[in-house]
């Protein structure tokens, strides 16, 4: 076959220009889309932000340990110090959980109430159950705080009955002492429980048993005319209203009673 | 069938793959928002401490803005006894108690700095109240050894004068004032008295420890007498402006039914309601306010400087954060707008606010507050926002010019060649 030479040009085509198929259009990317593109941006940037917050926090100090900077702070540094170190003292650990129910740390607060079970003899004093108690009225349990009071007080009244069986020296050293003050402030707390729980006639009476070693307490005795009040008794309401304000005079939560029930201070 | 694609097959695409990048990167930013929302929480736990007042604290007007227990966590590190508690110029706060023959420094924070104990040979003994004068250098009353030592952020001594039971000291630029049991001393700032003025006593010249003194820019000096329970105002050189009982007085008792029972004063120029009990600590806010602690009413009472007239009290009794329990001292840092109180039977300091203290400089105070929180650690991401934010305001203001620009050649384009 004769060599049919080199190709020619199409006459019609300008000079130059080669002959090839059509150029393909670019693959799309999508980051074409102008709203992807911002929304990485966005996303590069709370990135960003967050990492500098962090570089910052760092650079300045923030992050370096340092002394305890609020009470429940300090309770929760001081007292847990003790128990790392290994106190059995149940009123440590008493201190340490309460703590940390009140630093919202409840999470750990039922760790070391564990913990607590396992490690130390608690008769004496219910610490752990009184404990028990604080962390479920903190998170909202109330039927579970008022079984966990209960169970403080069957622990402290068969105590007493055993020191009171005891004789001697033992005997009168409980007859002087009576129930251990951690059953006051279970009652307490049995009291606010019942108060969230409606129960306001029950919650009187309790009170009252906090009262009956307390008298002075101002505050208490407010409550409890407000339970009183909530159950109808507005009698001994203001009898308790007035009681408070004889300790200090226009208490103004008393006052705040009193007008509640219609009674001039 | 050419494989070449079309332009309606690349729209296509194009609109696929967009669809498809919007969900990945929804879905990417709802992740990334939690994910850094929690890193957020976890962050905000470290740097915000647990507790603080509740909603059911009562603070009397008193705002809290931090407390400072001691040095660590460690038990050994707490504080026992606070006596006073003082800033200095770099807004650093210096701390004694009863336990430790120290000065503690932490910064406006709250994190411990370091301790300054003296000269190797001479070593702080019995520290009392202490103040930081506006040259940096602290001044520390030794009541016990009659003397109020003036030391150097290095712990070296750089000198010291002779007072008789010295219980509280106030330094400005160029006077130093030393109240003791009897009354009070002008000084030079070495140490040369320029005036002493009082004797021990319950006349009206006389003082029963002077627990409290300050220096106004002007020199005026204000003297809290504690046990007479008087407050008094005096010029540079020490004549007497002005002379109030704030209360009865501690040392006027009589038994009454058995009970020892503080007599009542006929001069008390405060109502009741208003009265002290015992005036301790006092210092001068930066409204030109005197404020003064009151031990037993555990509250800070504020009083003019023309007459001493009384404008109010804040605070209550409590072991809560914000609330006191028999505090000694107070001192007011201007950089900041806030008082140290040294709360002394809670075992701590606590840096509190009352209001209208700050006399118009409430912006400068409010930042240099900010600052001294964990807000500082916001500092660098706002600073990277303005930048983002300035260059994103920028390059949009460039690319609007951009397309005026080429819309307006274009449109020259279109007039020039009707062709077109």
């Amino acid at each position: 076959m004769p060599d049919a030479g080199p190709p020619t040009l199409d006459p019609g085509r300008p000079d130059g220009d080669e002959q090839q198929p059509a150029a393909a259009p670019a693959r799309p990317s999508m980051f074409d889309d102008p709203l992807v593109r911002r929304m990485t941006f966005v996303a590069a940037g709370l990135v960003i932000v967050f990492l500098a917050t962090v570089v910052g926090a760092l650079v300045t100090g923030l992050l370096l340990p340092s002394g305890p900077r609020t009470l429940t702070e300090k309770e929760i540094a001081v007292a847990g110090e003790a128990v790392r170190a290994g106190s059995t003292d149940p009123e440590v650990w008493g201190t340490y959980i309460a703590a940390l129910v009140d630093g919202g740390q409840y999470g750990r607060a039922r760790s070391v109430i564990e913990d607590a079970r396992r490690s130390i003899d608690d008769s004496g004093t219910a610490e752990i159950p009184l404990g028990e108690a604080r962390l479920y009225s903190a998170q909202g349990q109330y039927e579970r705080a008022i079984e966990s009071v209960d169970e403080v007080k069957r622990i402290l009244e068969a105590d007493l009955e055993t020191r009171l069986a005891s004789g001697g020296r033992i005997r009168e050293a409980a007859l002087l002492d009576g129930l251990h003050p951690n059953y006051d402030i279970a009652a307490l707390l049995k009291a606010y429980a019942l108060v969230e729980l409606g129960r306001h006639e029950d919650a009187v009476d309790e009170f009252t048993i906090f009262l009956e070693r307390n008298r002075g307490a101002s505050d208490v005795l407010v409550d409890r005319g407000n339970a009183n009040r909530e159950a109808g008794d507005t009698a001994a309401a203001e009898a308790d209203y007035r009681e408070a304000m004889r300790f200090i005079p226009d208490m103004p939560q008393a006052v705040e009673g009193l007008e509640s029930i219609g009674v001039t201070p | 069938m050419s494989d070449v694609p079309t332009p309606a097959t690349v729209s296509e695409q194009s609109t696929v793959r967009s669809r498809r990048g919007r969900r990945i990167l929804a879905v990417v930013l709802v992740v990334l928002f939690i994910l850094l929302a929690f890193a957020s929480f976890l962050l905000l736990r470290l740097l915000v401490p647990p507790g603080g007042p509740g909603d059911d604290t009562e603070t009397a007007g008193v705002t809290w803005v931090r407390s400072i227990y001691g040095m660590s966590s460690a038990i050994d590190d707490q504080f026992g006894r606070t006596q006073s508690a003082a800033p200095a110029p770099d807004g650093t706060i210096w701390v004694t108690d009863v336990q430790r023959r120290a000065l503690m420094g932490f910064s406006a924070d709250g994190s411990y700095i370091g301790s300054i104990t003296g000269e190797n040979d001479i070593p702080l003994a019995v520290v009392g109240r202490a103040t930081v004068g506006p040259d940096g250098l602290f001044y520390v009353c030794e009541t016990n050894r009659d003397v109020v030592r003036v030391i150097d952020r290095d712990g070296n001594e750089v000198s010291s004068f002779g007072i008789p039971s010295p219980v509280s000291v106030a330094v400005s630029e160029d006077r130093i004032v030393v109240g003791s049991v009897n009354g009070f001393a002008i000084l030079d700032k070495e140490g040369n008295p320029l005036h002493v003025i009082g004797s021990r006593g319950q006349e009206d010249w006389q003082f029963d420890y002077v627990h409290g003194v300050a220096i106004a820019e002007n020199g005026n000096i204000y003297v809290a007498d504690s046990f007479n329970n008087r407050l008094s105002g005096y010029d540079p050189e020490g004549n007497r402006l002005w002379i109030v009982r704030t209360g009865n007085p501690s040392n006027q008792a009589d038994m009454i039914d058995g009970r020892l029972t503080v007599l009542d004063a006929e001069d008390v120029s405060l109502q009741p309601g208003e009265t002290l009990q015992l005036p301790l600590g006092l210092t001068l806010d930066g409204a030109g306010r005197i404020v003064v602690v009151d031990m037993f009413e555990n509250t800070l009472a504020v009083f003019s400087t023309e007459d001493g007239s009384f404008i109010g009290r804040y605070g209550d009794v409590g072991a809560n954060d914000g609330q006191f329990f028999y505090p000694q001292s107070v001192s007011y840092d201007a950089g900041r707008d806030w008082f140290l109180v040294a709360d002394s039977l809670n075992n701590r300091v606590q840096i509190v606010r009352i209001p209208d203290s700050a006399g118009g400089g409430d912006l400068a105070a409010a930042v240099r507050r900010a600052l001294a929180g964990p807000l500082r650690a916001c500092f660098l991401p706002l600073l990277l926002l303005l930048i983002a934010l300035v260059v994103w305001l920028s390059a949009r203001a460039a690319r609007k010019r951009r397309e005026q620009r080429e819309l307006a050649a274009s449109a020259q384009d279109l007039s020039v060649d009707p062709a077109l």
